[in-house]
């Protein structure tokens, strides 16, 4: 199976997603790209994301229990499926390969 | 909890299921912690659910299905008005300059009704967020008091209140309540907070549960000693101890006594008096040990009125069958309190006068409400105000429909002649109407926003939490879109259906000059009205401007000018009888040897704050006429208080060294203890024109208590100048001074200080002073007198700059309508004017052709308001002060704007078609 290319955000959401583990529920989701990669954005982008991310079979989720400050609404924990895993690591690779042998041309990029 | 109809935005647009439920629990959990942070929660999940709603509307099929089926079953008509808004939005779009007026109008009018209407809901209209509101009802009692009180007058007793309960057939619960500020030391700092001290039933008949912990419950008045308690609200949970949940447990002083937090109210909870927000309820029982003073022995003294009692009816009863099913029971109580010893001494006509006491039962689902009974009638009058502002507004916006209509006759007459219908043609310029007000309702609605922020500043005093919010909610925007299709329908009704009855072949045939009339004719008529409307707000708003000017101008009595307050209670700090008098002299003396102070002085009840202390006195050698009472309004003083005031004294001597009695004698707030503590007291001369018709009063005596028999111990010592006492609107009244310092204790005493600069750079000063003899002890309601009577005619402002500002707007809007008339009938004339100059008419005569329709025009609107405007203003007599509803002045003032307007209004088209060039004018068509 050729693997979907990923995206930066796409990217980025992967990686929260398993950096956060068992904790990896939207609103910690959003949290920690604000706190770990500088990233604001509005609920309706993030979940329209994770949503693709979901269609495309990189992410899925299941309802958990809620907690009382929510009044008991479901949470949804996400985990990243294998293909998601694949994806990312397969976005690592074409980014090395891309970044191979640009350091020295940043010295003076005006020559 | 988030804003209600962004929730229902997210429900709508939501898919149904976990996958809705967990996106609109992340937004609600986040929106508390952003609460709890004190961010502002509510704009940001307004941003965010849009921002959802957008990414989600219209994705769950099911939703879409719905809908198509829908739109199906209505295709004829909807397809006809969706083609009509369309072709709206168009033909719209072609005359801007039309659109930014009539938008302009409507939005004037709909947001000075949005903004008022904002006010008029939380203040007037909203019901306390507890358990079905509805079936709560206030019992108070009416009828001759024999005793004392604190509060308006209507309040029970504990006992009474206890009987009540124990004797019970229609309600389902009773509670009461007393509200007080205390003062709450959390270890850091004392302050003072809004409280309720409540019976253990209060929380559970409103059925109010807590946020945290538990709140006050029955068994808590049952205890044989009171468990010493105190349950916080959650605002003030949220902003003094930044929502700690550790907070549950822990000890706090309230009034010197250490009560444990045993939990937190719910958010939305903000006690039962709306204008007022309680911050800490305390049980009833501590009242004695928490409170003191008057409320030592208050559990036990039927004598004592000051408890407000709520109920909840039985299903099914109705407050008029309760009031009717507790009456019996109430007189027995009474008929029993009348054979105790404390009547003793009581008159036969004082008895039988008490024993026809009743009781009353009214619906109270909105609480009590003081900010309520006051702002009442000044709201509703400014609701009728805009309201006309509205119609003006209509009239202006209809008026320029006509005026359009004429224009677009061809457009009508094509469309008649190719068949479409009458009915139609009139969907179709309806739909035009409603669709230019709702742009102005929107644009009205901005306004609004802005506005009511405004208008609640007026309201709004340092000292006084409220629960009001200016935020726009689903019922203001209901509220707001009613308006404007109401006002689209009103002014597009009449041109809608004039224009759809044009004779065809002549305007085809382009005649159309000579098939205006009845649309002209309308159109006088509509500016013949707003005319008369814009007069009867230029009259009301000169009345509450002069009302506003008398009251500002009215002698006070006080050099206003130079006075800096503040109340310090020393019992905050422990002080108590003798300790808090020492207190109270060092500090008159040490704030009197301050530079810049001329005088200091205390009282206990501070002046303009609409408090008083009254009471019914026995003056020696003046019996009282039989049913008659010699009421006078009480105050205690310190030496120096008419020098701090501006008070001269007219007679005899002000008070010094020798009225101090610094013993530890105790005493209540009971008349007969009262004559044992005072040995002299000061008059002011209404006192002595009343009471003594003008007699010498000093060396006369008095006593507290108007029994047969009373004793007159006190002495009157001095005579001293009129001032007022409770607010400036009052008359002035007998008032009677009496020595703080023969009384027992000292407590919240107001100081006045007088300063020979500006007395507001003083508060340094007088802090200083304070804070050299106790440093923790705060000083509360630091103003300038000056300040308090800005305040205390806060509603007298509100209404004069408002009714105002909205009566010169109206009187601008009429004058735009009048102006669009004459420049119409000036064109429609050309002709006719031209050759009247052709045959020799003069300039001033062609002048006077057009003014004498203005003439016309004004006369007939000035004759229509001056009869409006007589009943309108009696129903805001109350509001008036120094002016009568038919104030000449203000008529004569209102009238001189409005000719003014008229005749600028008027003016320009007519030097217009007086200059016109006779040649020219007879090429006109």
């Amino acid at each position: 199976m050729r693997s979907a290319s990923l995206g930066e955000f796409e990217h980025l959401l992967l990686l929260t997603v398993l950096r956060l583990g068992a904790d990896a529920f939207g609103l910690e989701i959003a949290k920690e790209l604000a706190s770990r990669a500088g990233r604001r954005i509005s609920r309706g982008a993030l979940y329209s994301s994770l949503d693709r991310l979901e269609q495309k079979g990189l992410l899925r989720w299941k309802a958990a229990e809620g907690t009382p400050l929510r009044d008991g609404l479901p949470r949804r924990l996400y985990t990243v499926t294998a293909s998601g895993v694949a994806a990312l690591r397969e976005s690592r690779q074409v980014l090395r390969r891309m970044w191979r042998g640009i350091e020295p041309l940043l010295k003076d990029p005006t020559t | 909890m988030p804003p209600k109809l962004a929730q229902w935005l997210l429900r709508w647009t939501l898919p149904e299921g976990a996958a809705g439920d967990t996106i609109l629990g992340d937004l609600l959990e986040e929106f508390r912690e952003r609460t709890i942070d004190g961010r502002n929660a509510a704009l940001w999940y307004w941003l965010e659910a849009v921002s959802v709603s957008l990414r989600y509307r219209g994705r769950d099929r099911r939703r879409a299905r719905r809908h198509a089926r829908s739109t199906m079953r209505f295709s004829g008509v909807w397809q006809s008005i969706l083609s009509d808004i369309r072709y709206a939005g168009r033909t719209l779009r072609t005359s801007p300059v039309f659109v930014a007026v009539a938008v302009l109008s409507i939005a004037l009018g709909v947001g000075a009704n949005t903004a008022i209407f904002t006010l008029v809901d939380q203040v007037l209209l909203r019901q306390l967020p507890v358990t079905r509101p509805h079936e709560l009802v206030l019992v108070t009692v009416r009828g001759t008091q024999y005793g004392s009180a604190w509060g308006d007058g209507n309040e029970l007793s504990y006992p009474m209140y206890e009987d009540l309960r124990g004797h019970n057939e229609v309600f389902t619960g009773l509670f009461c309540r007393f509200g007080i500020a205390l003062s709450l030391n959390a270890g850091d700092r004392i302050e003072r907070v809004a409280s309720e001290l409540v019976s253990g039933t209060y929380f559970p008949t409103l059925g109010v549960t807590a946020a945290r912990g538990r709140v006050i419950e029955p068994g808590d008045d049952t205890a044989a000693s009171p468990e010493p308690i105190v349950v916080l609200s959650h605002a003030y949970w949220s902003s003094r101890f930044a929502a700690d949940p550790a907070v549950v447990g822990r000890t706090l002083l309230v009034n010197n006594n250490r009560l444990t937090v045993i939990g937190v109210a719910p958010p939305a909870f903000h006690g039962t008096n709306l204008g007022n927000a309680t911050q800490v309820f305390v049980p009833l029982r501590l009242a004695p040990s928490v409170v003191g003073g008057p409320l030592t022995t208050a559990l036990e003294n039927r004598r004592m009125r000051w408890l407000n009692v709520f109920g909840r009816l039985r299903p099914g009863l109705t407050p008029t069958q309760a009031q009717a099913a507790l009456q019996p029971f109430y007189s027995s109580r009474l008929a029993f309190e009348e054979r105790e010893p404390a009547f003793a001494r009581a008159s036969a006509t004082v008895r039988s006068k008490f024993l026809q006491g009743t009781l009353a039962v009214r619906p109270a689902g909105e609480g009590k409400s003081d900010l309520r009974r006051q702002l009442s009638t000044p709201l509703w009058a400014l609701m009728g105000i805009v309201g006309m502002v509205l119609l003006i507004a209509c009239a202006n916006v209809a008026s320029l429909l006509l005026a359009r209509a004429t224009s677009r006759q061809r457009e009508m007459a094509i469309r008649l002649a190719i068949g479409a219908s009458r009915r139609r043609i009139v969907q179709q310029l309806l739909i035009e109407s409603v669709l230019l007000a709702l742009i102005g309702g929107a644009a009205g609605l901005a306004f609004a926003g802005w506005g009511s922020r405004l208008l609640l500043g007026f309201f709004v005093s340092a000292d006084r939490i409220l629960t009001v919010s200016t935020a726009p909610d689903g019922r203001v925007l209901a509220f707001t879109l009613a308006v404007s299709a109401i006002t689209g329908v009103l002014f597009g009704l009449a041109p809608a259906w004039q224009s759809a009855a044009p004779a065809i072949s002549p305007t085809l045939q382009s005649e159309a000059p000579s098939v205006g009339g009845g649309r002209s004719r309308l159109r006088r008529v509509l500016v013949v009205s707003q005319v008369a409307l814009s007069l009867v707000l230029l009259i009301g708003a000169g009345l509450f401007v002069r009302t506003l000017h008398n009251l500002v101008t009215a002698d006070a009595g006080f050099d206003t000018a130079h006075i800096l307050s503040f109340t310090v209670d020393p019992g905050e700090n422990g002080y108590d009888g003798m300790r808090a008098k020492q207190f109270m002299k060092s500090m008159v003396a040490r704030l009197q040897a301050s530079p810049g102070v001329v005088a200091a002085g205390v009282a206990t009840q501070g002046v303009l704050e609409g408090g008083s202390w009254n009471m019914a006195m026995t003056i020696e050698g003046r019996p009282a006429d039989s049913g008659q009472r010699r009421l006078t309004l009480n105050n205690m003083i310190s030496p120096g208080y008419f020098n701090a005031m501006g008070m001269h004294l007219a007679s005899g001597r002000a008070f010094d060294d020798r009225d101090q009695r610094m013993t530890t004698a105790r005493h209540g707030n009971d008349a007969f203890r009262e004559n044992d503590a005072f040995r002299v007291a000061i008059a002011n001369e209404a006192f002595v024109k009343q009471y003594l018709d003008g007699e010498p009063a000093v060396g006369r005596r008095v006593g507290f208590g108007n029994d047969p028999g009373t004793p007159t111990p006190i002495e009157i010592v001095g005579v001293v100048s009129d001032a007022k006492y409770t607010s400036v609107r009052e008359a002035i009244r007998p008032q009677l001074f009496f020595p703080i310092l023969e009384s027992s204790d000292a407590r919240n005493l107001v100081v006045y200080l007088r300063t020979s600069a500006d007395p507001a750079a003083m508060v340094g000063t007088a802090r200083a002073v304070i804070h050299d003899i106790d440093p923790i002890l705060p000083l509360h309601d630091v103003h300038t007198l000056e300040q308090k009577l800005d305040q205390s005619l806060a509603n007298e402002r509100l209404l004069a700059s408002l009714s105002a500002i909205f009566g010169l707007l109206a009187t601008l809007l009429a004058m735009v309508g009048l102006y669009g008339v004459v420049a119409y009938m000036v064109t429609k004339r050309t002709r006719e004017i031209g050759i009247r100059m052709a045959i020799g008419a003069r300039a001033r005569d062609v002048l006077w052709l057009i003014l004498r329709d203005v003439v016309w025009i004004v006369a007939a609107g000035i004759a229509l308001a001056l009869p409006l405007a007589w009943v309108s203003t009696r129903l805001v007599q109350g509001q008036l002060y120094g002016v009568t509803p038919i104030d000449p002045a203000a008529i004569a003032a209102a009238v001189g704007v409005l000719l003014i307007v008229a005749a600028i209004a008027g003016l320009i088209p007519a030097r217009r078609a007086a200059r016109m060039n006779p040649t020219a004018a007879l090429r006109h068509d």
